[in-house]
């Protein structure tokens, strides 16, 4: 819209500023042939009127939109190649991760190994290959779990509102009153460190956040009159919230869950550089950097590469949680509550 | 001859680029001279909107003028430098829009906003500007203007923020006023006053006003020559009367046959066949020959110009000898059989109440409460194929009374009976059967419909949840004929609601209400979101229904002239009360209740040679939360009689044949009130049956 700043009339002149400003939110709407929801039910309001146009426009599919988007092209692509590596590691790692070589302990990287070896003689890069599995495992088993239960927890309490909404809430907030990663490590003290338990724990974490943000675009769908229609059908609370609601919160869900992800890799990260993620000998990013600390100064590239690996995940995952956003909530493809 | 003080001369204006690039507006012409007030009329998509943002010289993100040129006093708007531009908005050319907050800044005082414009656009002192906006506001009759200059825009009532807006385009006596559906989301007695006060304007300033609106009787009240747009293009353009009188374009003569008119009851409605072309679809040939009935070949191949038809009449028709008015072809319906006396009414409502309290203090457990009485207090009944309309402004209560009855609701007081059993007021206590027997169909179909489901998990669902056993093994049948009695094609089961058009989601509503095999069915402004043309269909296929499975209809609705044309009996509500009740041809003529009458005055006529009386209602509907003493309306009824109206409230009086009066003042002078619509030949209109009327009252 800042394009179309130097057309506005009259510098300091709110007045024309508002006008135009809604004058091109009806043009806008007018223009491309869409039907926007009304925001308010004015009786035959000229905004508020339906469209009363054939809307048939092959509007191309979301996939081949998402393709040409290049932030979810570029995010995408590198969440793939690490899904395809984390997949065949065993086959493409130049050593089993577990390998000792005791006489070539702390060595530099080199043709035989690329990256170095640690205290042991293991082949750092092969560790890295086989640890993107777990990694893998870890962030997007607790990012499911968070979600699945956050997003139920968060749309009951959009729909039923008054008391459940209010002790739903307060629980969350009580909950999400601790540091995520103080929360982590509690439950794991308690249940003790096993992979298992690492994705409890982040999706205990998860789950009050998810709840909160779908919450708000279930009070959002609630006003919908497909609900009051339900309602007067007599449908039941758990219908409505899994039929009636729930397909029309997935865009929020899509994009909730893809920046969970990325929260997810980084609490496993800190997890396993505090030694209560996966344990040894299995290979792990975070318990790497933990070990290579020690020996910074001898061998960097024990922390360097597992430090690079992180983040070049967890930017892949931003980018493409930044373009599914911007391509399914702020685009004119997402129907109902969301625009 | 005066020249011209907008000339826009052969507009051209695309969206886009390439192959998706939209004419929105192809060739259009029109001028506009000082002191006239030019309708530009059409339906959603016809590009109205488009031209007179073009007429600001702005064109939308997008859009581009591709050929033609906008002239203002001479000077070419769209090759203006933008400076230029800037210095013609608001100092000579001002627009209005539909919605006024949206023009109007929350936080500021309205006063500050027409001072700021006045000291940037003329140069104005504070202390001048501050006495030129009172009186502005005195123009535009505000009441107390220097008292309403300090209060914020969420302090006004809609009407008043409407004339606020009026005032700050009238600010720096504009050459020309753009007005964009300025009253589209009014209610109707607000609207009068709005238009009444466009009329004034024009006389008093001398100013060129482009009044855009969908709404034919809006332009018969305001407008001095009419442009009717259609797919971008002028059809026709010719002074109000002649318009009205002599129309030479099928699409004309099309909206007036499909637009409901109170002065001609029980003239079946014609709805324009097929839906409205997306904006800017064109292949060559007349862009209405799609639905045109007198459309021929060469209409398909050959695109027609805009020909003189009369003295200063266009249209754009190859065959606009053969056009004629259609409401003289339509046939004059015979009054359907309205409720058979002697059935036991369907749904009777009694003595219903729906309070909400709200509570005043900060803190939750704070006891200072007040009570809003949304509903006080109202009885009806419907009978068998009955339709009976529920008439009011916003704010009276209607919609509040329709989730009741439907049971979205609790803690509602009073009783309500179907088929002579109890119903409960909350939803969940209620049989599976009085669910099904009870059905409901929204306002807005874009809102009633989930956009995730295809329209036939949206129609199945009530078909399995009430006639499940019925049913059982073939749904997809079911669906599929209650598609067709709604008229819509097979091929529809698996779209989703946004691949629908507006009348055609709409139609899905009813069918999804008809699904469930109901005796009554609650109707809440089903048409107000329609476009005219489909708004037709939705009404008459409600009627065929009604005809043909005898349902019975609560319709809501704030439209008198849909009203008049689908309804037996009306209810009139203000303030969560019932004024008035009866049959409806009884309620739009005398006896009156005083805010019936000024409805029916209010109502914008698609004719211009109607007479009508000029009934005006000063302020705006009071809050429920704090209703006046005595009879609700006293604080606006021009028929007040003394203090018993403050003091008491009023009785239901009866008028005979069911026609019942909440009012103070006696019967006898109420039946000697004039009929509000007139034809201008002084000859009555013949808006009822020729059966005599009841001479007296008779026990």
């Amino acid at each position: 819209m800042t394009i179309y700043s130097t057309d506005s009339p009259g510098d300091g002149d709110l007045r024309g500023l508002t006008r135009l400003n809604s004058a091109i939110a009806d043009a806008d709407s007018g223009a491309s042939g869409s039907s926007k929801p009304p925001q308010s039910p004015n009786p035959g309001g000229s905004s508020s009127r339906l469209d009363e146009t054939s809307d048939e426009v092959d509007s191309p599919s979301l996939f081949s939109q998402a393709v040409r988007t290049p932030t979810v092209a570029i995010g995408g692509g590198l969440l793939l190649l690490f899904l395809v590596v984390a997949l065949i590691a065993p086959i493409i790692a130049p050593y089993s991760p577990t390998e000792f070589h005791t006489a070539r302990s702390f060595e530099g990287p080199s043709r035989d190994f690329l990256l170095g070896t640690d205290q042991f003689g293991r082949d750092t890069l092969s560790r890295i290959l086989v640890g993107t599995r777990s990694i893998f495992i870890v962030s997007f088993s607790a990012t499911a779990f968070g979600v699945v239960i956050g997003t139920i927890i968060g749309l009951a309490a959009g729909y039923y509102g008054n008391k459940t909404d209010e002790i739903l809430m307060r629980i969350s907030d009580g909950v999400m009153s601790f540091p995520s990663l103080l929360l982590a490590l509690f439950v794991l003290t308690m249940f003790g460190p096993a992979i298992i338990n690492v994705i409890i724990a982040i999706g205990i974490v998860f789950i009050p956040r998810v709840a909160r943000i779908i919450r708000s675009v279930a009070l959002d769908i609630r006003t919908n009159q497909f609900i009051q229609a339900a309602e007067a059908r007599g449908e039941r609370g758990f219908y409505i919230i899994l039929r009636e609601m729930l397909p029309n919160a997935w865009p929020p869900i899509v994009v909730e869950s893809s920046i969970r992800v990325s929260y997810a890799i980084l609490i496993s990260a800190s997890l396993g550089f505090l030694g209560l993620g996966v344990q040894e000998p299995t290979p792990d990013w975070g318990l790497m950097i933990s070990q290579g600390r020690n020996v910074i100064s001898v061998a960097p590239w024990l922390t360097l590469a597992p430090a690079i690996a992180i983040s070049t995940l967890v930017i892949a995952t931003n980018i493409f949680a930044d373009g599914l956003s911007r391509l399914l909530l702020a685009g004119g493809r997402v129907e109902g509550a969301n625009e | 001859m005066t020249s011209p003080v907008l000339s826009i001369k052969d507009l051209h204006l695309s969206y886009g680029s390439g192959p998706n690039r939209v004419r929105a507006v192809r060739g259009v012409n029109f001028d506009i001279n000082p002191g006239e007030v030019l309708g530009v009329v059409g339906e959603s998509g016809c590009g109205k909107s488009t031209v007179a943002f073009a007429a600001m010289g702005y064109v939308a993100p997008g859009g581009q003028i591709t050929q033609g040129e906008i002239l203002y006093q001479g000077k070419n708007i769209t090759t203006m430098r933008s400076s230029d531009l800037q210095r013609l908005r608001g100092n000579e050319i001002a627009m209005i829009f539909q919605n006024p907050l949206t023009s109007l800044n929350p936080s500021m005082t309205v006063g500050e906003q027409v001072i700021e414009v006045l000291e940037q656009h003329a140069g104005m002192r504070e202390s001048e500007a501050r006495q030129r906006a009172i009186d502005l506001f005195e123009s535009v009759h505000l009441p107390s203007p220097s008292e309403v200059l300090d209060r914020y825009p969420h302090q006004l009532s809609g009407g008043q923020q409407q004339r606020v807006v009026i005032a700050m385009g009238m600010a720096c006596d504009p050459a020309l006023l753009i007005m964009d559906e300025p009253t589209t989301g009014l209610d109707v007695t607000t609207e009068a006053t709005i238009l009444d006060l466009v009329a004034e304007l024009k006389e008093k300033t001398n100013a060129a006003i482009l009044y855009i609106t969908h709404n034919l009787g809006v332009i018969a009240r305001v407008a001095d020559r009419v442009v009717v747009m259609y797919s971008g293009e002028v059809a026709e353009e010719a002074t109000v009367t002649e318009l009205f009188e002599r129309p030479r374009h099928p699409y004309t003569t099309g909206l007036m046959g499909a637009v409901p008119d109170v002065t001609r009851a029980g003239i079946e409605l014609r709805p324009i066949p097929g839906q409205l072309p997306r904006p800017g679809s064109y292949d060559g040939g007349c862009a209405f020959a799609p639905r045109c009935s007198y459309a021929r070949d060469v209409c398909h191949d050959e695109h027609p110009a805009l020909d003189p038809v009369g003295e200063s009449h266009f249209a754009r028709c190859f065959f606009s000898e053969e056009v004629s008015l259609s409401r003289e072809e339509s046939s004059y319906v015979p009054e359907e059989e309205g409720a058979r006396e002697d059935s036991a009414p369907v749904l009777q409502i009694e003595n219903l109440k729906k309070y909400y309290e709200q509570s005043l203090g900060i803190l939750p457990w704070s006891s200072k409460k007040r009570v809003v009485k949304a509903v006080d207090g109202v009885s009806f009944e419907i009978g068998e194929r009955e339709t009976l309309a529920l008439v009011g402004e916003s704010g009276c209560g209607k919609t509040t009374l329709s989730s009741a009855i439907v049971g979205l609701l609790d803690d509602v007081d009073g009783g309500m009976l179907l088929n002579g059993e109890s119903l409960q007021s909350s939803v969940k206590r209620r049989s599976k059967d009085q669910r099904q027997e009870l059905q409901i169909v929204f306002q807005n179909p874009d809102s009633s419909l989930n956009p995730a489901h295809t329209i036939f998990e949206i129609i199945s669902r009530p078909l399995k949840l009430f006639r499940g056993e019925e049913v059982k093994g073939r749904v997809q049948e079911e669906v599929t004929s209650i598609l067709e009695s709604v008229n819509l094609h097979e091929s529809y089961l698996w779209r989703h609601p946004s691949q629908l058009s507006g009348g055609e989601k709409q139609r899905v509503g009813i069918a999804r209400a008809l699904a469930a095999n109901p005796k009554v069915i609650i109707c809440d402004e089903p048409v107000s979101a329609l476009d005219v043309s489909v708004q037709a269909t939705v009404l008459n296929l409600l009627k065929r229904l009604q005809r043909d499975h005898g349902y019975s209809y609560l319709f809501i609705s704030h439209d008198l002239s849909v009203v008049r044309y689908l309804s037996h009996r009306v209810v009139v509500m203000y303030l969560g009360h019932v004024m008035e009740v009866g049959p409806t041809n009884n309620v739009f003529e005398p006896p009156y209740h005083p805010y019936t009458e000024a409805l029916t005055s209010a109502i914008p006529l698609p004719n211009p040679g109607i007479e009508q009386s000029q009934i005006r209602l000063e302020g705006s509907v009071p809050s429920a939360a704090d209703p006046p003493s005595g009879c609700p309306f006293q604080t606006r009824c021009p028929r007040k009689i003394g203090s018993i109206c403050e003091e008491e409230f009023p009785p239901l009086q009866d008028a005979g044949d069911g026609h019942q009066i909440r009012c103070h003042i006696p019967m006898e002078e109420l039946r000697s009130v004039k009929p509000v619509i007139r034809i201008r030949d002084d000859r009555e209109v013949k808006t009822r049956d020729p059966e005599p009327e009841p001479q007296s009252v008779t026990d």
